[in-house]
């Protein structure tokens, strides 16, 4: 298992595209994903359930990623959250 | 007189003129209602409905994204794409699945589970994450429509050339259109800032939406004229009328060939100047049509919409947010943001200004700022924010009448920015008399001058561009106007900063020699007036123009100013 706090430095925060984005690299990985933030806690591989965080550039967000491929899936998601890239 | 047509106001969603029989989308093509009684509904198979009915929307969405990545563009696509995952979510197959469970049917599930998720985007205080309520409510509408055993996007065939008359359509229903098909659209519903409005311009299909419960008084396969420009149409028309729109029609679509023959030419003057076109935006979905008509740069970022009617002051992060986002989408051309242009007729209820006399003579733009650091420090927090990773960007502080204004706000800017920033330039609009007198005192303490000429004219001649009474006095083309635009112009070109102007006249093809010929080197206007600025510049010699410009200015009224410039451009005309 692995948990991580990161800084959302993607220049639009968890919004629709990158939300979308973030969905999309979260499938590709077998382990359940998890988003914290402000409290809430959303399932990783649900777009619905992403966006409706709410978490802008410069939010603190908590993945909690478990399962197999957990290292590899929190070290691309931690790198797709805090490093601005948008592809 | 007999009135055998019928004329609708809209909205203006997509400019433009197109003519052509109506192709009515009724009601009953959309889907039910009402919802399907099912005396006790078999939970495992109202599922398997619902999963095929998924299928084929997430399918059909999938589709659409391919179309509309090679027919309209990449970030149209997103938006499908987005919609697509939206429906295969597993979040709402969840609640689908606990519903039915509860006994209900699969279309109650699904318009339950929608609403709750259209109700929780929507409380989002983010602008842009609030609009998706909208893609959510798409994508439920599809799924309707797919249970109830219709095609998920909802358009069956139209034919060639028609008028598209409906209450309301999915952005999807358009893409999967063939855009030679469709003349027009006239939608019930729908804004200048919908998925549909960006689309239609995108697509160049003349748009007017928001026309209201019109359907009923249209017929199938009557003529009918859309004029997306000014958000009108016309239903039934005959006689003088119909020709008079098909000659319009016609002149349109032939000025379009050729400005759009010349939206990749250079906006430079038969001499060799070259003149920056650039685009005035109000916000993110301005950009796209800047770029296709050919901006090189925002020359005017009005960021008001993110304060005015609103209870609370956006945060540093939501205004990086949405700058950066103006910026990527520009794609690192120069970007001119304005600081807040507040107070006179745009109210802020976050600040509680108290009602003034004479609004525009009052407590507003640049003089709020400087009383309220918790509004402009913020909003210069998140500018630099935005533009660091070697953004071009620009600071244009309004309604300027003093130097100490200037000097105010750059030791506040010189206090906050760090040595990477330095790349940020800071300016002024020129738009008081005050600014226009002083130019040569303030060029030397900023980056860069923009004249705004709309309350420069109504300062300037003491009338209210609001006020019809006042209409011929308010006149941008008088000399004492144009005396000023003159000397702020040659007071930046002996500073060596650059000069723009962006208010009405920069759109506006009579001022363009004007404006050369006073030294100005930026033009920043709506996207719709690039292309016929483009052509006036490339054909308005530099010598010319100042020969033009100091006779004007040398003029008692401004009828003769215009009646001289019209005679000027009769000659370039040939």
């Amino acid at each position: 298992m692995h948990t991580k706090k990161i800084t959302v430095t993607q220049p639009e925060g968890l919004h629709a595209r990158p939300a979308a984005q973030f969905v999309q690299l979260a499938n590709r990985f077998q382990s359940t994903v998890k988003v914290r933030h402000n409290g809430r806690e959303a399932n990783g591989k649900s777009i619905m359930a992403v966006m409706s965080l709410g978490a802008s550039a410069g939010a603190e967000v908590e993945l909690d990623v478990q399962g197999k491929d957990s290292e590899q899936a929190c070290a691309e998601l931690t790198t797709f959250l805090g490093s601005g890239v948008v592809r | 007189m007999t009135v055998t047509s019928t004329r609708l106001h809209g909205v203006a969603g997509a400019p433009g003129l197109a003519l052509g029989p109506a192709y009515v989308l009724r009601a009953d093509e959309e889907p039910v209602t009402a919802d399907q009684v099912v005396a006790s509904p078999d939970a495992a198979l109202e599922m398997q409905r619902w999963r095929a009915a998924r299928q084929q929307v997430e399918a059909a969405l999938r589709r659409l994204a391919e179309r509309a990545r090679t027919s309209v563009g990449p970030a149209e696509a997103e938006i499908f794409e987005a919609q697509a995952l939206m429906a295969a979510d597993p979040t709402l197959e969840g609640q689908l699945s606990a519903a039915v469970a509860d006994g209900g049917s699969a279309e109650q599930a699904t318009r339950a589970a929608i609403a709750g998720f259209a109700a929780q985007f929507g409380e989002i205080k983010d602008v842009y994450l609030r609009q998706r309520a909208d893609d959510v409510q798409e994508v439920g509408r599809a799924l309707l429509r797919a249970l109830a055993g219709r095609t998920p996007l909802g358009l069956a065939q139209v034919p060639q050339g028609a008028i598209l008359c409906a209450t309301e359509l999915a952005a999807g229903a358009l893409v999967m259109l063939d855009r030679s098909t469709l003349a027009g659209i006239a939608l019930g519903t729908g804004g200048v800032t919908s998925h549909i409005a960006i689309l239609a311009r995108a697509l160049n299909i003349p748009a007017v939406l928001g026309l209201g419960d019109f359907v009923a008084q249209v017929n199938d396969g009557e003529i009918i004229g859309v004029d997306g420009t000014r958000g009108d149409v016309i239903l039934d028309p005959a006689g003088e009328e119909l020709t008079g729109f098909h000659r319009a029609v016609t002149a349109y679509a032939q000025e379009r060939a050729e400005l759009e023959s010349m939206a990749g030419l250079p906006a430079t003057t038969p001499d060799g100047l070259h003149v920056d076109l650039w685009a005035n935006v109000g916000g993110l979905d301005d950009v796209a049509p800047a770029l296709a008509a050919g901006a090189e740069g925002v020359g005017l970022f009005r960021t008001e919409f993110l304060i005015t009617g609103r209870q609370t002051l956006p945060s540093e992060d939501e205004q990086t947010d949405i700058y950066r986002r103006v910026l990527e989408a520009m794609g690192r051309r120069t970007v001119v943001i304005r600081t807040f242009d507040i107070g006179g007729d745009k109210d802020v209820p976050a600040l509680g200004l108290r009602h003034e006399a004479n609004p525009f003579l009052g407590y507003r733009a640049i003089r709020i700022g400087l009383d309220h650091p918790e509004l402009l420090q913020v909003q210069l927090r998140a500018i630099l924010r935005a533009a660091r990773g070697g953004y071009s960007v620009w600071i244009m502080l309004p309604m300027v009448a003093r130097v100490e204004e200037v000097r105010r706000v750059r030791a506040v800017l010189d206090s906050i920015r760090e040595p990477s920033d330095q790349q940020v330039r800071l300016g002024i609009m020129v738009e008081t008399p005050a600014a226009a007198l002083i130019a040569a005192t303030l060029a030397p303490e900023v980056d860069f001058f923009s004249i705004g000429t709309n309350d420069l004219t109504q300062y300037t001649l003491a009338a209210d561009r609001t006020d019809e009474r006042l209409a011929d006095i308010y006149e941008p083309f008088h000399p004492s106007v144009l005396r000023l635009i003159e000397m702020t112009a040659r007071a930046a070109e002996t500073a060596g900063i650059p000069c723009g102007v962006c208010g009405e006249m920069a759109g506006d093809p009579r001022a363009t020699a004007l404006l050369i010929g006073s030294g100005v080197g930026e033009l920043s206007m709506s996207a719709g007036s690039l292309g016929v600025i483009r052509r006036e510049v490339r054909r308005t010699p530099r010598p010319a123009a100042i020969g033009l410009t100091q006779l004007a200015l040398a003029l008692s009224t401004a009828d003769e100013v215009l009646a001289h410039v019209e005679a000027f451009r009769a000659t370039l005309r040939g």
